[in-house]
């Protein structure tokens, strides 16, 4: 059963990058892009979205990995799942 | 660090902040929205245009604060702020006028540009409708000024309508017209204790530049692949290009580590990143040496040995 809104979700990974990123959000979404995951199908396409993540980020990726595992678990007040990948699929799966 | 500055945000990347002390420092004027025809509304910090985004995101990060605002016509429709003026004729309001000065014969009542009254075989003018000699300014003709006649249905009238076209091609009147307000900024006061890390940049840059013969230039702009402009502190030319960039505390850790990643891997070029002796152990494990080099700097390092160390990685 969903629980939660896709949207608001996509847009609170959004806010949580932003975050962190500061200015460089729109780089970030350069490459993101460019490495073929469109920003609003971050939850379709979990697994796509951490690999590029550590393509982007390397080893510095965990840092936003586990910013955006917290700030979701907090946020929508569920359990933080091991892995953002995780995370994610479990969130797209709850979310309509 | 030797610059002698805290951080005082946790996120902020510390570049930014010196870039924009360095222009608080150089202008007191605020920073006003500019027009460019292809890119929009932009903010012009130091030579550099910011996208409307970008400069939110420093209002966000409360580097900027608002000082007014300035409002600039865009088509009701579209919210478009390319914006043409379009005169179109009262009567079939068509758009092919002619501008010229014009004349009116009394006596008949035709109206005209002043060339339709010039006769090739006469002296006087000749009014083209009824033929008379027109001989008396006042009394047989007047010229009551600039006028405009309509090359499709003749018309000629002293005031034409006044449409705005936008570039998608939607058309409006003058008082159809919206006024989109954008802000205008000014850097806060607080931010503005970074002046001293651009002159800490200043001296290495001069070391470089008289002792060492390398080329550099302060507070440098790169663009990288992304499109977007980067600007770093210190940008040195040599052998091979090298940006230099710092942190200048463990404030902000992550947020600013992940910055300085992306940056890096939006360009082509080394990374040679300043950092305080204690998060060098914590860098090394994070950032791709081949693209980061990382150089500890203290309170004593001096803007020498900092060049002497540039050098060797510029060549």
């Amino acid at each position: 059963m969903a629980e939660f809104d896709r949207q608001r979700v996509v847009s609170d990974i959004h806010g949580v990058l932003k975050g962190l990123l500061f200015t460089e959000t729109e780089v970030f979404y350069f490459h993101l892009e460019n490495l073929g995951v469109s920003r609003d199908e971050i939850l379709d396409s979990p697994d796509k979205f951490v690999r590029t993540l550590r393509d982007i980020f390397g080893n510095g990726s965990s840092l936003i990995e586990s910013a955006i595992i917290a700030e979701m678990s907090r946020e929508l007040n569920v359990e933080a799942k091991e892995d953002l990948a995780g995370m994610l699929r479990f969130l797209g799966e709850k979310s309509v | 660090m030797a610059f002698g500055v805290k951080s005082r945000d946790l996120t902020k990347d510390d570049s930014t902040l010196a870039f924009l002390a360095s222009y608080a420092k150089k202008s007191k004027d605020s920073i006003r929205p500019q027009f460019r025809h292809g890119l929009g509304i932009v903010y012009e910090i130091e030579g550099l245009d910011l996208s409307v985004d970008r400069i939110k995101t420093y209002e966000e990060e409360k580097l900027l604060s608002i000082a007014g605002t300035a409002a600039y016509p865009s088509c009701p429709k579209c919210a478009s702020l390319l914006l043409a003026v379009r005169l179109n004729c009262p009567d079939c309001k068509k758009t092919s006028l002619a501008r010229s000065e014009i004349m009116i014969h009394y006596e008949c009542e035709y109206s005209a540009p002043v060339e339709e009254f010039v006769s090739p075989k006469d002296a006087e003018y000749v009014c083209p409708k009824c033929s008379k000699h027109m001989k008396r300014v006042g009394i047989e003709y007047g010229k009551p000024g600039i006028g405009f006649k309509c090359q499709d249905c003749g018309r000629v009238f002293q005031y034409p309508l006044v449409n705005i076209a936008c570039q998608g091609g939607h058309e409006s009147r003058i008082d159809e017209i919206d006024l989109k307000a954008f802000p205008v900024y000014r850097v806060n006061e607080e931010i503005q204790s970074f002046t001293e890390v651009a002159d800490y940049f200043m001296l290495i840059q001069k070391v470089l530049t008289t002792g060492m013969g390398a080329k550099s230039e302060v507070l440098g702009r790169v663009k990288g692949a992304s499109g977007v402009t980067h600007i770093f502190p210190l940008v040195v030319d040599g052998e091979r290009k090298v940006v230099v960039d710092f942190i200048l505390d463990e404030s902000g850790f992550d947020a600013k580590i992940l910055q300085k990643i992306l940056r890096g891997a939006d360009l082509k070029h080394v990374v040679l990143l300043f950092v305080p002796e204690s998060l060098v152990g914590r860098l090394a494990s994070i950032v791709n040496p081949e693209k980061i080099k990382l150089l500890a700097v203290s309170a004593d390092s001096s803007p020498e040995s900092i060049a002497a160390e540039i050098k060797k990685i510029v060549g």
